[in-house]
Parts: structure tokens; C-alpha cells; sequence
């Protein structure tokens, strides 16, 4: 059986992270970290190193465009994947909301469940 | 001349009773000093028995306002006291002289009065003019009045939706994640609960189905307030018709409806933002699909027109955006179905507004279809024709189009 894909979920929403968490794993083919502040996800994605890392853009201790960059500046994490979760609809907002996530690919919330694993899929190495 | 100016000469009717008065009295005191130099001569009779009867006379014209009877008078009083004093001087005592004179006399005042009257016709002429100049003005103050009243309207709706606007966007947010718990968590009992109860799955699904609505309420409401920009590029506007048609033709099949594109072949290429018109056209044709009952027909026609003198395009919506004789594109999409109801007429592009059942319309499509209409400089307006059935017609200005 193929290794289980690592996958961190940084969002502050713990229902979110909770029912995501569940669902990914339930589909058996994932291992999800979850972590509900921004400020911890850098310390987390060292631990676990993770395939993709799954990114909410809103938070309220950090930006997830800054959390972004500094993932990007750490040598062992800056090929991997990041992925943007929002709730903001458009690109622009996204943008206007001061994360600079303009390089990255984003889910808009609410997404199906099965979409999140095909974007998932699409990026992950 | 400017309408508002004064008019230029002052109203011969206040200028007529004084003058009249002056010549008047003047001939009452030539007559009395010419009695007392002759006493018992023909100028004396003259002064009592016309001149004297004459001021009662003189009075009344003048507390009634009959200018020109006052303007007679005088003329003859005028006369009629010289012709006694030249008699008198004369030496004369013919009895012809008091009628003589009188009627010399008349006849100079009728000519006198009448040149008067004439004068106050040209002043009572001067003064309709001027009140028809007023009322005029007094129009287009009445005119600019609503006109200032409606931008007001607009300023305060405009306000209100900016308020609506930054409202939406924080409650997005705020609805948006629970709603993706929500979603996360049917989708996972939906694959991981217990299925020996089959109300459990519609249960579910019904739970699916609800959360997919509020994520179109939301999404509807943050489309409808936040401000848009279009991306307009010279496009065919049959294309985009063909493309959405396209779009809508499950909706259609499924209401058991036909629909027609009678589609001119001599438009020329208008400023639109593709996506968003496209988005227009999906909601008005869902909206045709849902009123016509199976067997109906949607009828989607263009053309390009004049604007005529008394525009029927314009009528509720934007009337500032066509003059006459524009060239317009029309769009017009026609269905068989009841039509709209006249009290649901007003408030069709009110946001929230909807006839459909609850759950099956947010309301909102209509509201955004009128802002995104109005983005492109063009007017939606939703009649019910003739025959039956409701007409959208949508129209571009041509001369307008920004390409």
C-alpha cells in the first residue's frame, strides 16, 4: 500500500480543521495535521513535513500570505506546495485583503469535499 | 432674451388713471376759473351741467379700474372745458356749442382713450407674457426640483448599498466557514453513517442541498454590493446570445420549452464585458424557463433601431440614458408564459424581491442583471406584452459604446 500523503491544515477554524481532518483521512489515503494558528504552523510544518500544506487566508494572530513566506524562506519547506483556503470570493479581495497569494492556487470556501481532494491531487509532487 | 428677466417696460395701467386725473382736474379748474370771469355765460352752464356731472362719473371709473372710460373722460373734460372758454371768449351764447363740443369732444376722447387702451393692451399683453414666462420657469424649477430629488434618491440607495456592500463582505466570511464545516461534515456522514435508516441519506442530502443554497444567498448578496468592474472588449453581442442559450439549454429542455433566436445579422460589435452579460442572459432565460408553461416558446430577438421621439425603451428604467434618434441595439427576450403581475411590475429588480417558491430564486439575480446592465451604459426594462406573456428588453446605446 502507497504511503500515506502528509497533508497540514492551518486554519483557525477548528470546526473546519476538525471535519476536513476526518474526511481526508477517512478517504484513507491521507494524513492530516491540523493547526488552528498561524503563528505555530511554521514550528508544525517543520515537524511533520508535510506534501502540501493547506492555508486559510484570514487569521487573526498572522496573515496566511505572511505564513506563506515563511515557509517559502525555510530551506527544507520552500518546494512545498501550498494550497489557500478562503472564504473571500474573488481574487481581488483575496488580494485586497493584504496576503499576497497571488502566486498560489486557492479553494473558496464552501468547497465539496471531493473537489478539495482533486485540487489536492492536482498539486500535490 | 433671458425667460427670467424682468420685462423691460412698466405696465401702462398704473401710468393711465394719474394722467387721466391730472387733465381732469386740469379742465375742471380752466372751466371754473373761465365761469367766474364770465358768470352767466355759456361757460358757466358748461361747467355745472357736464363738467360738474362728469366727476361722479370720472370717480367711479376709477375705483372700478375702467382706465379707458377714465382716459375718455378726461379727453373730454379736456375738450369740452376749452370749446366753453373759447365760446365764451367769443362772445357766443349759441346753443348748438354744449353739444357741438360734446360730441368734438367725444370723439377726441374715444381717439385718445382708444390710443391709451391700446397701450394698455400692450402692457396687459407684456404682463401674460411675463406670467407665461413665469409659469415656464416655474416648471423647470419644479422640473429640476425632482430631478434634484431623485439623484438624492439615488445618492441615498447608492449609500445603502455601499453599507449593504461592506455588511456582505464581513458576513461572507463569517457564513462562508461554517458552511464549509457544514459541507465537510455531510459529505463525510453521507460516506461514513450508517445506511440501514434511509431517512438518514435524505436527511443528509437535504442538509447538502440547504448548505449549497446559502452558499448561493451569500454569494448572490456579495456579487449584488460589492462594487464590479467590467472588462469590456468590441464584442458580437449574437455570440454571447448563442453562448448563453447554450448555457441555459438543460433548464430549458428540462421546463419542456422551445426557444428561438431571431438573431440580426447587421449588428455592429458593442464595448461588453462577455462573462457578465453572459451571466445576465443566463438569469433572464432561467427566468423565462421558469414562467412558460411545457409547450411554450422564449423568443430571444436583436435588432438595431432609432430611439423614436416618445421612446418606450427607456420608460422605467434610466430615462436620462437614450435621447431620440440614438442608435440603439435592441435585445429582446419574449416567453409565453402569465406574464408579470402589475403590483410585482415595480419591484422586480428590488434585491430580495422574488415571485419564485421559497428556495427556488435568491431574489438577487434580477438586482445584479439591472447593475451589471447599467455598468455597460445600457437599460433593462420588464414589460408584459400585448399577446400575453412577459418581454425583457435590453438596449445599447450605439453612438455611447465605449470600444
Amino acid at each position: 500500500m502507497a504511503a500515506k500523503k502528509r497533508i497540514l491544515l492551518v486554519d483557525d477554524e477548528a470546526t473546519i480543521t476538525r471535519t476536513l481532518k476526518l474526511y481526508l483521512e477517512g478517504t484513507g489515503a491521507y494524513e492530516v495535521r491540523a493547526e488552528n494558528r498561524a503563528s505555530t504552523a511554521l514550528q508544525a510544518a517543520r515537524e511533520f513535513k508535510p506534501d502540501l500544506i493547506l492555508l486559510d487566508v484570514v487569521m487573526p494572530d498572522m496573515d496566511g500570505g505572511e505564513v506563506a513566506a515563511q515557509l517559502r524562506a525555510d530551506d527544507a519547506l520552500k518546494s512545498t506546495p501550498i494550497v489557500f483556503l478562503t472564504a473571500l470570493v474573488k481574487k481581488r479581495e483575496v488580494r485586497a485583503s493584504g496576503g499576497d497569494i497571488g502566486g498560489y492556487p486557492f479553494i473558496a470556501k464552501p468547497l465539496e469535499p471531493e473537489k478539495v481532494i482533486e485540487v489536492i491531487e492536482n498539486h500535490i509532487a | 432674451m433671458d425667460r427670467r428677466a424682468p420685462p423691460s417696460r412698466v405696465p401702462y395701467v398704473h401710468v393711465v388713471p394719474p394722467r387721466a386725473l391730472a387733465i381732469s382736474a386740469g379742465a375742471l379748474a380752466v372751466s371754473f376759473v373761465g365761469a367766474l370771469v364770465f358768470p352767466q355765460s355759456i361757460v358757466e352752464y358748461g361747467f355745472l351741467v357736464w363738467l360738474l356731472p362728469m366727476i361722479p362719473a370720472f370717480l367711479l371709473c376709477y375705483y372700478r379700474g375702467w382706465t379707458r372710460l377714465m382716459a375718455m373722460l378726461a379727453a373730454a373734460m379736456a375738450v369740452l372745458s376749452l370749446s366753453y372758454l373759447v365760446a365764451a371768449l367769443l362772445g357766443t351764447a349759441l346753443p348748438e356749442w354744449p353739444f357741438i363740443g360734446f360730441v368734438i369732444a367725444a370723439y377726441i376722447g374715444i381717439a385718445l382713450g382708444a390710443g391709451w387702451f391700446r397701450e394698455v393692451r400692450v402692457a396687459v399683453d407684456e404682463r401674460k407674457a411675463a406670467e407665461r414666462e413665469l409659469r415656464q420657469a416655474y416648471l423647470d424649477l419644479r422640473k429640476s426640483h425632482s430631478d434634484l430629488q431623485l439623484a438624492h434618491w439615488k445618492l441615498i440607495e447608492a449609500e445603502k448599498l455601499e453599507a449593504v456592500g461592506q455588511l456582505a463582505a464581513g458576513v461572507a466570511h463569517e457564513v462562508k466557514n461554517p458552511l464549509m464545516t457544514l459541507l465537510t461534515g455531510v459529505h463525510y456522514l453521507l460516506q461514513h453513517a450508517p445506511t440501514a435508516d434511509g431517512n438518514v441519506k435524505s436527511l443528509l442530502d437535504d442538509m447538502h442541498e440547504a448548505v449549497k443554497r446559502a452558499d448561493a444567498v451569500i454569494t448572490g448578496l456579495l456579487d449584488f454590493s460589492t462594487p464590479r468592474e467590467l472588462t469590456l472588449a468590441p464584442e458580437d453581442l449574437n455570440a454571447v446570445v448563442e453562448r448563453s442559450a447554450g448555457l441555459v439549454k438543460h433548464e430549458v429542455t428540462k421546463a419542456r420549452v422551445t426557444l428561438d433566436l431571431d438573431l440580426s445579422a447587421e449588428l455592429p460589435p458593442l464595448a461588453l464585458d462577455v462573462f457578465k452579460l453572459q451571466q445576465v442572459l443566463v438569469n433572464v432565460l432561467t427566468n423565462a424557463a421558469h414562467a412558460t408553461p411545457p409547450g411554450g416558446t422564449i423568443t430571444v430577438r436583436t435588432y438595431r433601431r432609432a430611439v423614436p421621439l416618445t421612446s418606450e425603451v427607456p420608460e422605467s428604467t434610466q430615462p436620462d440614458r437614450f435621447e431620440a434618434g440614438d442608435e440603439v441595439i435592441i435585445m429582446e427576450v419574449d416567453d409565453t408564459g402569465s406574464g408579470i403581475p402589475e403590483d410585482a411590475l415595480g419591484k422586480l429588480f428590488d434585491p430580495f424581491f422574488t415571485t419564485k417558491p421559497t428556495g427556488k430564486g435568491t431574489g438577487l439575480g434580477l438586482a445584479v442583471s439591472r447593475q451589471i446592465i447599467e455598468m455597460h451604459g445600457a437599460s433593462i426594462n420588464i414589460g408584459n406584452r400585448p399577446e400575453g406573456g412577459a418581454r425583457v428588453t435590453i438596449a445599447f446605446n450605439v453612438l455611447k459604446e465605449r470600444a
